[in-house]
């Protein structure tokens, strides 16, 4: 397996540098992470045209070997053997059907390889827990999967997933590896802590909190931060909002749902994850900024436990963006040290990987590692 | 990279300018955002505070009106019972055709039975609301198993049931518990033994498994050879309102599942364990172990005596007053009273009350404690306030259907002589007026067992009531029951004709008196021996017939 990347600020730009990757190499697999000021609708028809399977996404913030550069396209070509991998495509995933996604995603996998593993993209208007909770009950196991929700520069208004067949903003988007000739592998952590005294969830539907403790979700949210309210400001109140994720939870499990922005009229809050009437909560603040040095010691750890892959993405929750500012450079920077290998990914508003537990779950806040290997 | 390179330098000391610049952004942002979290946490604190003090108080206040419901209830359910039991115990001591006689014991025992019931529910309620109170008081396990043998040997000689009560030799004579609950285990699970034991023995085994220093870990066994409990049901018996048996009324027996419940938690509360070992047709054991403290100083054994009531001449001259407002207890009181010959004041208010144990020097106050207008108590403490009222100093027996521990404690100081529990039997009232007001005669003058009371009211209507006839029949079936030790030599020295003779010429005698249990054994005796069966069978069938033969040798000596 051969893998190489590639940073562009325009289409031409992206279409000239494939031009003179294309002499030395003859890539079939493109994972792709953009800015919404590129159409990705060409990025798709510039790999259709030079027959690369495309694995796409919009981003809050393009990352390519160890360095953070908005507004780019950020894209790892693989030269990978065409039988080892696949896409499955679904171009409106509703919430309620998410379930029912996973595991027709699942079934689609193992009718084609006995042993898959997977990376996704989804929108916000679907599920990621119920996406693996159908993926396991497909597999009759716990998935080795990893991926992120689709994002956009902190507008949250149109953010888009991509391949050859199309572009939407609704949709999901699988890449399947066949596990015995491609491993795929990660982990992911966080950092964010609990504060303050528990409350409920008293109104909730899909992923937006009506109410909390009774009163209007975003009042509370308000009055507990400080932050005074502006409705004149949307933007204003996102980008503070998901810096302070819920800790919520869930069957003895703590899970870490940050809010997306708000609605001013309806005085609720849209999460980045579904959450439940009745689950109890924390409110946490951002860690310090040691957190970075966690993250890097992880990775240490997780460089002595393999071996050097191939290439790896990076799926990071935009909050993270927000939080550490210049400081998550750092982390994005050790990163890639650590094996100074191919290396594309994005800011993202959800992630899924594997937490310390070894336990794969839907995350928000966490800093997710994907590293992807020939066997 | 040349990191002298000016424009390198420049670089670096730009981003880190920008980081410091961030880390102060935040910083700052993070200060003003913890201040606002930490006075919105200490508000919901405190918001948090006050509502879980209101809930605390309103937690306090439904206690205070459940205990007051539950003091209440107690008091109204033992204030009639006080009246049936003692009124059909008086009943039955009158001249009664042989079905009324039975319509009253029927009538005595489901009263007593329902006593048991409330005395269960009461011990469940101070468990669960934590309130009940482990004594520690001296105490004989010897006594207790004698009590606990008055108590039930009649019960199993109804259904021919062999009860032993065995003590290890090493087991301390005189213990430090709490006696009253030890006994109330014990009497679930005898009762609960002879329940459902249709054939066989029931023994209770204590002895010392264990010294742990100061305490002494000490095991009581109750061994059946009952019905048994099904494996599946031995995990929930001790879960209330669980029996035992899936099917109890088919095996027609009653109860409100609360005993072993209330048994397992009275242990727990004395920090003792039980557990409970059973076959199915074989038989059960629990096994009770209980770490109590030891006494050195040995405590003056006595025999439970069935007191006959002997009322003095000078009590006649007595003046006595009764405060009680219940119409039913006020009759009974008053036809007990006739019966002995005495007579007494009766005041049904508080108000009258007073006026008359200001106005009249009581020899003997007996007094109610929930009154229409007031509270018997409070009443004896102005009274005894009041040197200048005329009863100031006079002996008060309380008489309550329901007073709680916080009420005794609380009227300590206003020299109470002691308080009866209604429902309550007459001889416990005259064992209290007697050291009151003192006998002529030994207090308690007359020990008789079941057997020999049995004895004698079967010949009794044998002799159509001639006591000189009934006499001189129990003189000679006491004579020929000491002479029947012989037997035992006989057995020993595998005589088997003698024993047969021996045995057969018993059997008369035992006929007269009816003895049923001891008649049995002694036909088995007899059949075995006639069979040339084994000497083990014989000696176990003697050991039965000699526990009975000795009850009526002693109470007849007695």
């Amino acid at each position: 397996m051969k893998a190489l990347t590639l940073s562009a600020q325009s289409l031409s730009d992206l279409k000239a540098q494939l031009g003179e990757t294309l002499k030395t190499m003859s890539p079939t697999l493109a994972i792709c992470f953009s800015d919404t000021s590129h159409d990705p609708g060409q990025i798709a028809h510039l790999m259709t045209e030079h027959n690369i399977t495309l694995f796409g996404s919009t981003s809050a913030g393009e990352i390519n070997q160890g360095q953070i550069i908005d507004g780019s396209i950020a894209l790892i070509l693989m030269e990978i053997d065409q039988s080892s991998f696949d896409i499955f495509f679904v171009e409106r995933a509703m919430a309620e059907r998410s379930s029912e996604t996973g595991k027709e995603f699942g079934d689609y996998a193992l009718s084609k390889f006995e042993d898959p593993s997977f990376m996704i993209i989804f929108s916000q208007f679907t599920n990621g827990e119920e996406i693996i909770k159908g993926l396991n009950q497909s597999l009759g196991r716990e998935a080795n999967v990893y991926g992120g929700m689709a994002s956009d520069s902190a507008e949250v208004l149109a953010p888009k997933l991509y391949t050859n067949a199309g572009v939407v903003s609704d949709g999901f988007l699988g890449l399947i590896f066949d596990n015995t000739k491609v491993e795929i592998s990660g982990f992911a952590i966080s950092g964010w802590e609990a504060i303050g005294t528990e409350h409920t969830i008293t109104k909730a539907k899909f992923n937006e909190i009506l109410e909390i403790n009774d009163q209007p979700a975003l009042d509370f949210f308000i009055k507990f931060f400080g932050f005074y309210s502006n409705p004149d400001d949307d933007k204003e109140v996102a980008t503070v909002n998901s810096q302070y994720p819920l800790q919520v939870m869930r069957d003895g499990d703590l899970v870490l749902r940050a809010p997306l922005y708000s609605d001013n009229e309806k005085r609720s809050l849209i999460m980045a994850g579904p959450v439940h009437e009745g689950e109890k909560f924390k409110f946490s603040v951002s860690p310090g900024f040691e957190v970075i040095d966690n993250t890097i010691r992880e990775m240490q750890t997780y460089q002595e436990q393999h071996d050097q892959p191939t290439a790896q993405i990076l799926f990071s929750c935009k909050a993270r963006h927000w939080s550490f500012g210049p400081l998550v450079a750092k982390e994005v920077k050790a990163l890639d040290d650590t094996w100074n290998i191919p290396f594309v990914g994005f800011f993202t508003f959800g992630e899924i990987g594997r937490s310390f537990n070894r336990k794969v779950h839907y995350f928000n806040e966490t800093c997710c590692l994907v590293t992807i290997s020939e066997k | 990279m040349d990191k002298t390179n000016p424009k390198h330098i420049i670089d670096q000391l730009q981003s880190t300018i920008t980081e410091l610049e961030f880390k102060l952004g935040r910083t700052l942002q993070d200060k003003d955002i913890m201040k606002s979290i930490l006075n919105q946490t200490i508000k919901e604190l405190e918001e948090k505070k006050v509502e879980l003090e209101e809930k605390k108080s309103l937690v306090e206040n439904q206690s205070k009106i459940k205990e007051l419901l539950f003091a209440n209830v107690n008091h109204e359910l033992r204030t009639p019972l006080n009246a049936i039991i003692g009124m059909s115990h008086m009943l039955g001591k009158t001249s009664l055709s042989e079905s009324q006689g039975d319509y009253v014991r029927i009538i005595n025992q489901a009263a007593e039975n329902l006593l048991v019931i409330i005395n269960d529910f009461l011990t469940l309620s101070k468990l669960n609301a934590g309130e009940l109170k482990i004594k520690n008081e001296l105490f004989s396990m010897k006594q207790l198993f004698n009590d606990l043998n008055s108590l039930f040997s009649y019960k199993a000689n109804e259904k021919k049931l062999n009860l032993k009560f065995n003590m290890a030799y090493d087991l301390p004579e005189s213990l430090i518990g709490d006696k009253l609950r030890i006994n109330q285990i014990l009497v679930n699970l005898i009762s609960n033994a002879i329940k459902f034991t249709h054939a066989g023995f029931i023994s209770v085994t204590a002895s010392l498994k264990q010294n742990m220093g100061e305490l002494k870990l000490i095991e009581i066994e109750v061994t059946d050879t009952g019905i048994g409990i099904p494996k599946t049901r031995l995990q929930s018996i001790f879960d209330s309102f669980v029996q035992a048996h899936e099917t109890s009324e088919e095996l027609n027996v009653d109860g409100t599942g609360l005993g072993l419940n209330i048994v397992k938690n009275l242990i727990a509360a004395m920090h003792g364990n039980i557990e409970v070992e059973s076959e199915v047709d074989q038989g059960t054991t629990f096994k009770v172990e209980l770490p109590l403290k030891v006494e050195e100083r040995e405590i003056t054994f006595q025999v439970d005596e069935e007191i006959e009531i002997l009322i003095p001449e000078r009590w006649k001259e007595k003046n006595i007053l009764l405060i009680e407002d219940n119409p039913a207890n006020i009759i009974y009181a008053t036809e007990l009273f006739r019966v002995w010959g005495l007579e007494m004041d009766i005041r049904k208010t508080i108000r009258e009350s007073k006026e008359a144990l200001w106005n009249t020097k009581y020899d003997l106050v007996l007094s109610d404690v929930r009154m229409p207008d007031g509270n018997g108590l409070e009443l004896i403490q102005e009274l005894r306030a009041t040197p200048s009222a005329m009863s100031s100093t006079s002996p008060v027996l309380v008489l309550t259907a329901s007073i709680s521990e916080a009420e005794k404690e609380w009227s300590n100081n206003i020299a109470i002589a002691a308080y009866i529990e209604k429902p309550f039997k007459p001889e416990l009232l005259y064992k209290h007026m007697y050291l009151i007001l003192g006998g002529e005669l030994p207090l308690t003058r007359k020990i008789t067992s079941g057997v020999v009371k049995e004895a004698r009211n079967t010949l009794s209507k044998v002799f159509s009531n001639n006591e000189k006839a009934v006499k001189q029949m129990m003189q000679v079936c006491y004579e020929q029951l000491v002479e029947a030790e012989q037997l035992q030599q006989l057995i020993s020295d595998g005589q088997y004709q003698e024993i047969e003779d021996f045995s057969h010429k018993l059997k008369s005698t035992l006929k007269i008196i009816n003895s049923e249990k001891m008649l049995d054994s002694i036909d088995r005796i007899e059949s075995a021996a006639g069979n040339r069966k084994s000497l083990d069978i014989i000696q176990a069938e003697y050991d039965l017939f000699w526990t009975e033969a000795s009850e009526f040798i002693k109470g007849f000596k007695n």
